[in-house]
């Protein structure tokens, strides 16, 4: 069975994120980057379900600049077997982009299954996986709550979280899968894991290099602190409550 | 044929709440760019919830029906609001960022080759500058963006847009077969474990 999993490099989630002063982006010089949690999962997924295949090949691929080499080394400390860094400007991506250069490498790879973080916790976008699917064809199931492989690795059985509950899927493999929260709690890479992963084969591509072209579908133009909370207000009855929920809080 | 489709979502024949603030969405769009906006939803025998959208100021309903489309799928959704989009000249599609939302409206931009702005928050500027907020690190910025396709799809927040009113006159109700290429499928709904809540839905 061979997976391709994703790790992409971000902000640390318990860094507090601030922006500059002048508003062009996020302060960086207080803040630690790892690979995005959702990411850590997907790499733990595939981990998991290539040993319940008996066996298989995992490669991971980052996107990214020359830093997130370190995310791709971590998850082959974790156990995967190659990786890729697809060298770019992190700051002139979209989900787009990402989900052609990560079809390029399925196109390359060949795997039975690829597996992201439902969204990365910088952008929160949630699309590239869905968007890759699209483009090859493929079922997907995002939001992954538990994968298990069905009809001798032919298929995979997901139960996915939607609103209001949990949804069971069925898709036949080659597919696409993210992972969400409760879906595993990944593995700490070992120290012996550390020092093979070293020596693991790390390959640097470009755009390029995967016949991509690069225009932006989708720009940042600019960026704005959230919103600054209002002073709590006092109400007297109960029905003043509710008044103020229905009209102003617009919340019932 | 409208510039702005709204994708409407039904689960055993009820309409989504979500789906008045995604229409709510449409017209401020349609304010701002001077068109009109039509209402789709998609599934099998789907009349009913149809009907019950013809209040809300569209062009038209359209009834998307297909076998296929029984129960959701990302793949059949994708393929039949996709390509009825792609037939109605539609430049805007706009779905609630609810799980059916996130799940296929990706899907549909891919199929279009729109850039699509997701979770959106307000839509602002005039047309042919139209730039949407959108939360970042978990709501710790707002990021403005634009995007350059000239179809665009968005998803947006429901608690962010107003739910549209059921005060317009009735829009014309149309059925017809949706585009949906059932040898292609890969993917079957087995089923949902609703999580039983005291909560007021």
């Amino acid at each position: 069975m061979k997976i391709l999993v994703t790790a992409k490099r971000v902000t640390d989630p318990y860094s507090k994120i601030v922006l500059k002063p002048d508003r062009s982006g996020i302060q960086t010089d207080n803040v630690e980057f790892k690979m995005n949690p959702f990411c850590e999962i997907a790499v733990e997924e595939a981990l998991r379900l290539v040993d319940a295949a008996g066996g298989g090949e995992i490669v991971v691929v980052a996107v990214g600049d020359e830093e997130a080499t370190k995310e791709v080394r971590t998850a082959l400390a974790m156990g995967a077997d190659r990786g890729y860094l697809v060298e770019t400007d992190e700051s002139k991506l979209d989900s787009d982009i990402v989900a052609r250069l990560l079809v390029a490498l399925v196109t390359k790879e060949n795997p039975d299954l690829v597996l992201l973080g439902k969204q990365a916790i910088d952008g929160d976008n949630n699309q590239v996986a869905q968007l890759a699917a699209e483009y090859l064809g493929w079922p997907q199931a995002t939001c992954a709550y538990r994968v298990e492989l069905t009809d001798g690795g032919k298929g995979a059985r997901v139960q996915r979280e939607v609103d209001g509950g949990v949804e069971t899927v069925q898709v036949s493999l080659p597919a696409i899968v993210t992972t969400d929260l409760r879906l595993n709690e990944p593995r700490y890479a070992s120290l012996p894991g550390i020092m093979k992963a070293k020596k693991k084969p790390l390959e640097t591509l470009s755009p390029a290099d995967l016949g991509v072209d690069t225009a932006l579908k989708v720009e940042t133009v600019g960026f704005e602190p959230p919103p600054t909370r209002a002073a709590g207000v006092k109400v007297k009855t109960v029905d003043e409550l509710l008044e103020k929920l229905a009209t102003e809080a617009k919340a019932i | 044929m409208a510039d702005i489709l709204v994708l409407a979502e039904q689960q055993l024949g009820k309409l989504a709440k979500a789906s008045l603030h995604a229409i709510g969405a449409a017209k401020i769009l349609a304010e701002k760019t001077g068109g009109t906006f039509e209402v789709a939803v998609a599934g099998q025998g789907v009349g009913g919830v149809a009907a019950q959208l013809a209040g809300f100021g569209a062009a038209a309903v359209i009834a998307l029906e297909h076998e296929a489309l029984s129960q959701y799928t990302a793949q059949a959704y994708a393929q039949a609001f996709g390509d009825y989009a792609k037939a109605s000249g539609a430049r805007f599609v706009v779905t609630a960022a609810t799980a059916i939302g996130k799940d296929c409206a990706p899907r549909i931009a891919a199929r279009l080759g729109a850039g699509m702005a997701a979770d959106i928050i307000s839509i602002e500027g005039s047309a042919g500058a139209l730039v949407y907020r959108r939360p970042m690190w978990a709501g710790n910025v707002i990021a403005h963006v634009k995007v350059n396709t000239p179809t665009v799809v968005v998803s947006v927040r429901p608690t962010d847009f107003p739910a549209a009113d059921a005060s317009g006159a009735a829009s014309p109700v149309q059925t017809q077969a949706a585009s949906v290429d059932a040898g292609s499928l890969r993917m079957q709904y087995v089923g949902l474990e609703k999580v039983e809540s005291s909560r007021p839905s």
